[in-house]
């Protein structure tokens, strides 16, 4: 590969500008002429029968446009990825799933007089009893969440190879635990929001923070029966995603106000309507079972995952199925039994969140290879490299491809970025642990044959002034992606950063992307885009190449001119090429298609490796880590300002997630309704030291190498704090999240025993 | 309810307003002034994407009436770059990568835009400090944490020059 | 709807008198970063908020002879910022230091943490080591309660209709003395305490304890003394085996609930390990100070 000017480089992010100067335009910052304020009014209760609703006191107050509830929702009601079967708006007589389910919305000229009215909406409920746990959900005669699953049971993933049973009975030591995760949420500073309208064709506009515009109008479609060809929905950048805006959230509400309403509507839900209503990261219960040789060989492995599905199906399956895969990890076992269901209860939603899965499964399997380690009174490091993924080989699940296994590398390091492990003071209460980690993370590569998986396109058209836009139908969600696809462009026209614009996220201008999730969109956009590019190349040289007389083949494009290689001053600015392309009838607006070329369901892999040193006093069961280092294989770091932005932030996620982040709910209610209570890392959270490091071994069919990084940043740190502090007080803390009280707990109870 | 008169300077523009009691200065100043870029990302005072300078002091703008800032002076974050050009902190923030979907950025910068001016050469914990009430969840504060501390170095650096230069 | 009216008194006898009308309908008006939360969350419907944040009697620090005097309008900020509370109250200072987040210390207000009355509040313990008390003045006159009787339980306080904390006063802490605040949060900020204790230990030239305090919060309705902790103590030569034992009592005197910060049993397990933590550093300290005098 010749020298990249652009990509590689921590070039300027091209959002950047706006954000900091506060005059970017989320969702909730829109103002259109005539705009109303939207209010849903969200069930009282888990699980409830609706006897009625009364709506008269809420239309007769002053400013109200329009009370909807089911009765006045065209077409089918039901929306959903993954089954249908989610309500817009729970109609009399039937049940509530969870306390996040829609009873009746509110559309009135000001927010405070939407509020009032909601308020005013009087219901009467059966209520009833919530299935508070899977285990209780599965219970036989537990009431049906859903009629036609059968123990609850919303999907289950099996897989298995070699023969475990025989595995077992060939090793010399066995471990076991039970791992029970909690439910973490994904706490974007930005609430769900909106505004729609119905123009005066017709057409109705929705622009929101969200995922997945392709998605929200297939969803608008299915549950109000307005035709796709008329629904258009454009992305808004969104304040922080994570996958808890992947699924539709309220635009198929707000789309129901503006339609019924017949003006445009803003809705925007408060913090503690967000907090219950969109799908967070699965809480699961993971038995799993090692066997082992004295050696130190796994030979056998057999799990179990129990998830907690909440009301819906959503992206549950899918999670589901990656919890269960990701047991595996980057070790090589012959005899493997795995098996998840995900089982429907009237909890809060659980859905996509960075890790899809694999976060949960990294727990369970990084805790208990410790374990094991112990149990055979042998350093956790080679253990594991005695199980390690070799160069070749081929990971057990059939999910997975061809990767270069960089387990090795990796190691190297992550040991180098560690140092020597510190010693404890003299004399002190303060204990030091050390644990490192391994994870093999996948990522989208555009071989999956399901909707919203299977292409992703992008358009590129060069303007006859030289000026180039990029339309490319993901959402910025903070990661990064506009300026990536931008820098692509750039970097193939040979233009400086400031000639590429960028239209994200629009359902009818940008071609079918697909969703902003499973780590795809560098991958699948940045292909999408070299395509489109590359056919603009061709058109551009062959018009320089008869401008200057000479072969196209000894064309390059250099600092904003094609001209010849090596000579740049025998050339042409490469807005003159474009603009007589332009005016000579040739085509400067291409499109890129890229799908994977295989004919096999599969995703991409690469590897990580998570460190941590911390320092634990016994007597107080004060935690501080002293050192957390990451490494992870990125393929090649298009942008490498923001591919550490990933690192960076997907770590202290999985800090939180290990040490303070819980959504306690009781009876299917939460007792984290607010930012005071559902605590996020703040500034003064962090490790003394954090080392990120990355590695850069090429994905043959990445753009520029490229792999998808931006959930592999989160999986492995958080088994890695949980097994340091074990070494730091020689016993496991079993409960997560790990706070002072857990420490001391776990030393007490050994004191006692 | 009654509405109250109110002045309150803002950016350095003076307005005059009448505005109910229970209207909270965040309020105003999206809904009233459409200054968008204060956030409300949790009306109550946790999260800090309100943030906002109230006589210079970093305050949640959410958990003010703007009746308690009659008279009083606010600076929001597009109160912050010059004339056509970026504040430095705001060049940092760009260089150093600390925004990613930039939600919390406002109350960021004004948070660290007080802490610069009180303490001009900060250590890292200090800066970390300053930063306790803004809650980020996209960044993990790495970047925004060196961008500050970059500011602040460069500062430190021109004033020992300007020191220099003095006979 | 949220709807009240918003007076700001220029005076003392303007509040009070307002306070009197607007009877039980009335609230006081000082940082707002609890009455704003109430009033949104539904929990508190006043008619009028009196705001007292410039009231002249309610934002003072004055140091006397042997006390401080703190306005119940300072400033949780002012509070951490005054050499004056560094000096006769440093436990104080060092819990407001502790609390939330810069942007609601430069408007959260000492009698706001009080009357507020969370079990958790941070204030509160170092008060209570110090054994404070409040001046409660009314258009009926005036009254000084101990801040251990002011507090009734959770939310509850025997603030009367038409009264306003405007001062809050301070014995301050003896030279020789030692003292100490512990915050137990979750996360190092903008934390609601798991637990927190205050303690203040003055160890005489012989060695032995002449005055101990220890004070617990978010471990029993109101924040509380630990008495029979103190009193093992007092008169004692402080050594391993009787700071242990003060530190048990202390567990044991409390009576926490579990909640979604934590357990009970946990909060027991908390208070024991932070009260001998916090012990041990404060006898420690003292010894220090009593060698460098008499070197």
């Amino acid at each position: 590969m010749s020298d990249l000017s652009i990509i590689g480089k921590g070039v300027h992010r091209v959002d950047a500008r706006g954000k900091v100067t506060g005059h970017t335009r989320y969702a909730s910052d829109m103002r259109l002429p005539g705009m109303h304020y939207g209010k849903i009014v969200f069930s009282s209760h888990p699980r409830a029968r609706l006897l009625e609703i009364d709506c008269r006191a809420a239309e007769s107050m002053p400013g109200v446009k329009k009370v909807i509830t089911a009765r006045d929702l065209p077409g089918s009601n039901r929306y959903g990825y993954g089954v249908a079967h989610r309500p817009v708006l729970v109609a009399v007589g039937e049940e509530t799933r969870y306390v996040g389910d829609a009873v009746a919305m509110i559309v009135a000229e000001s927010e405070e007089l939407a509020s009032l009215a909601a308020s005013a909406v009087v219901v009467r409920y059966e209520v009833l009893a919530p299935l508070t746990s899977p285990r209780e959900a599965m219970q036989a005669g537990a009431y049906r969440v859903h009629q036609e699953a059968e123990g609850n049971r919303c999907c289950q993933r099996e897989f298995a190879c070699g023969d475990v049973d025989a595995g077992f009975r060939n090793v010399d030591v066995v471990v076991e635990q039970t791992y029970v995760t909690p439910r973490q949420e994904q706490a974007f500073l930005e609430t769900e929001a909106g505004v729609a309208y119905e123009d005066d064709a017709g057409v109705l506009h929705v622009m929101s923070c969200l995922q997945d515009p392709y998605g929200v109008a297939e969803d608008i479609h299915l549950a109000l029966a307005i035709p796709k060809s008329l629904i258009h929905v454009k992305g808004t950048p969104v304040g922080g995603g994570f996958g808890g805006k992947l699924n539709t959230t309220i635009q198929v509400h707000l789309a129901a106000m503006a339609c019924l309403a017949k003006v445009p509507v803003m809705l925007e839900l408060d913090r503690e309507e967000s907090f219950d209503f969109h799908a967070k990261r699965h809480p699961v219960e993971i038995r799993l079972r090692l066997g082992a040789g004295r050696d130190g060989t796994i030979h056998a492995l057999d799990g179990e995952v129990i998830a907690d599905v909440g009301p819906y199906s959503g992206r549950s399956a899918e999670v589901v199925g990656l919890a269960m895969s990701a047991l595996l990890g980057p070790y090589r076992i012959a005899n493997v039994r795995t098996r998840a269901d995900g089982i429907y209860t009237n909890n809060l939603d659980s859905g996509a969140f960075r890790g899809f899965g694999a976060p949960q499964a990294a727990i369970a399997r990084e805790c208990l290879l410790d374990k094991l380690a112990r149990t055979l009174e042998m350093d956790p490091l080679q253990l594991r490299q005695k199980n390690f993924l070799r160069p070749g080989d081929r990971p057990a699940s059939p999910m997975l491809g061809e990767s270069p296994v960089s387990i090795e590398l990796l190691t190297q390091r992550v040991l180098a970025l560690l140092g020597p492990k510190p010693a404890a003071p003299e004399n002190s209460t303060k204990r030091i642990g050390r644990s490192i980690c391994f994870d093999m993370p996948v990522f989208d590569v555009g071989e999956i044959p399901v909707l919203g998986k299977a292409g992703v396109g992008a358009a590129v058209q060069v303007h006859s002034d030289g000026g180039v836009t990029v339309y490319a139908g993901g959402t910025e969600l903070g990661q990064g992606i506009a300026t990536v696809v931008a820098q692509v462009a750039a970097e193939q026209f040979g233009l400086p950063m400031e000639q590429i614009r960028v239209e994200m996220s629009d359902s009818w201008i940008c071609p079918r992307a697909g969703r902003t999730s499973a780590s795809r969109l560098t991958f699948g956009l940045g292909n999408a885009v070299l395509e489109a590019t590359a056919r603009l190349r061709e058109t551009l040289l062959a018009q320089a190449a008869k401008l200057l007389e000479v072969a196209a083949e000894h064309l390059t494009f250099e600092d904003s001119r094609i001209c010849l290689v090596g000579q740049p001053q025998k050339g042409l600015a490469f807005a003159e090429v474009a603009e007589v392309c332009s005016d000579r009838g040739g085509n400067l607006r291409e499109e890129g298609w890229f799908r994977g070329t295989g004919d096999r369901y599969m995703y991409g892999h690469t590897f990580m490796a998570a460190a941590a040193d911390v320092e634990v006093d016994i007597a107080t069961g004060e935690m501080q880590i002293l050192k957390l280092v990451n490494v992870l294989d990125m393929g090649k770091m298009l942008n490498p300002v923001m591919a550490y932005g990933q690192l960076y932030g997907g770590a202290i996620q999985a800090m939180g997630y290990g040490l303070m982040e819980n959504m306690v709910t009781v009876d299917g209610r939460s007792k984290t309704p607010s930012f005071a209570q559902y605590m996020i890392p703040t500034a003064m959270d962090l490790p003394l030291q954090f080392v990120a490091e990355a590695v850069e071994t090429p994905y043959p069919t990445g753009p520029f190498g490229a792999k998808g990084i931006g959930e592999a940043a989160l999986n492995c740190t958080t088994p890695t704090l949980f097994n340091a502090i074990a070494d730091a007080l020689g016993v496991e803390v079993t409960e997560m999240p790990v706070g002072q009280e857990q420490i001391l707990a776990a030393i007490h109870k050994q004191d006692v025993q | 309810m009654m509405r109250k008169d109110m002045t309150l300077t803002v950016n350095g523009s003076r307005h005059a307003l009448a505005v109910e009691p229970h209207l909270s200065l965040l309020d105003l100043l999206r809904e009233k002034l459409d200054l968008t870029g204060t956030k409300k990302g949790c009306n109550a005072g946790d999260c800090g994407a309100c943030t906002v300078l109230l006589n210079g002091a970093p305050v949640n703008s959410c958990l003010i009436l703007a009746v308690q800032a009659d008279g009083q002076d606010i600076t929001t974050i597009e109160g912050v770059a010059g004339e056509g050009e970026l504040h430095p902190l705001q060049e940092a923030f760009i260089d150093h990568g600390a925004v990613q979907c930039g939600y919390c950025t406002p109350g960021v910068v004004l948070s660290a835009i007080a802490l610069l001016r009180d303490t001009p050469q900060p250590t890292r914990s200090q800066i970390q400090e300053a930063l306790s009430g803004n809650l980020c969840r996209c960044t993990g504060y790495f970047q925004i944490i060196d961008a500050i501390d970059a500011v602040a170095r460069r500062q430190s650096e021109d004033s020992s020059r300007n020191l220099e230069k003095i006979p | 709807m949220v709807s009240f009216d918003y007076v700001r008194p220029q005076t003392l006898e303007q509040l009070l008198t307002g306070l009197q009308e607007a009877r039980s309908e009335g609230a006081v008006l000082a940082g707002g970063t609890d009455l704003h939360v109430k009033i949104r969350a539904g929990m508190s419907s006043p008619r009028v908020l009196f705001d007292i944040s410039e009231l002249a009697p309610c934002r003072s620090i004055v140091p006397e002879k042997e006390s401080l005097r703190i306005g119940g309008a300072v400033r949780m900020a002012e509070l951490m910022a005054s050499a004056a509370v560094w000096a006769k109250v440093p436990s104080l200072a060092a819990a407001a230091r502790e609390m939330s987040s810069r942007q609601i210390r430069n408007r959260a207000t000492l009698a706001g943490n009080i009357v507020t009355a969370s079990p958790a509040a941070d204030a509160v313990p170092p008060l209570l080591a110090a054994d404070a008390t409040l001046l409660l003045v009314s258009s009926a006159g005036k009254r000084v309660v101990p801040l251990a009787d002011f507090l009734l339980g959770p939310g509850k306080t025997s603030l009367a209709d038409g009264e306003v904390m405007t001062e809050i006063l301070i014995p301050s802490e003896r030279s020789g003395c030692c003292s100490g605040f512990v915050k137990v949060g979750r996360r190092k900020a903008q934390a609601i305490s798991i637990i927190n204790l205050a303690g203040a230990i003055h160890i005489g030239e012989d060695g032995i304890v002449k005055d101990v305090r220890i004070a617990l919060g978010a471990v029993a309705p109101t924040a509380m003394r630990a008495r029979q902790a103190e009193a093992v103590l007092l008169g004692t030569n402080p050594n391993a085996r009787n700071l242990e034992e003060a530190a048990a009592l202390a567990a044991e005197e409390c009576n926490p609930i579990s909640d979604v910060r934590g357990s009970g049993r946990g909060r027991r397990l908390l208070v024991k390990a932070w009260t001998l933590r916090l012990l041990q550093q404060l006898c420690d300290k003292s010894r220090a100070l009593a060698e460098a005098r008499n070197s």
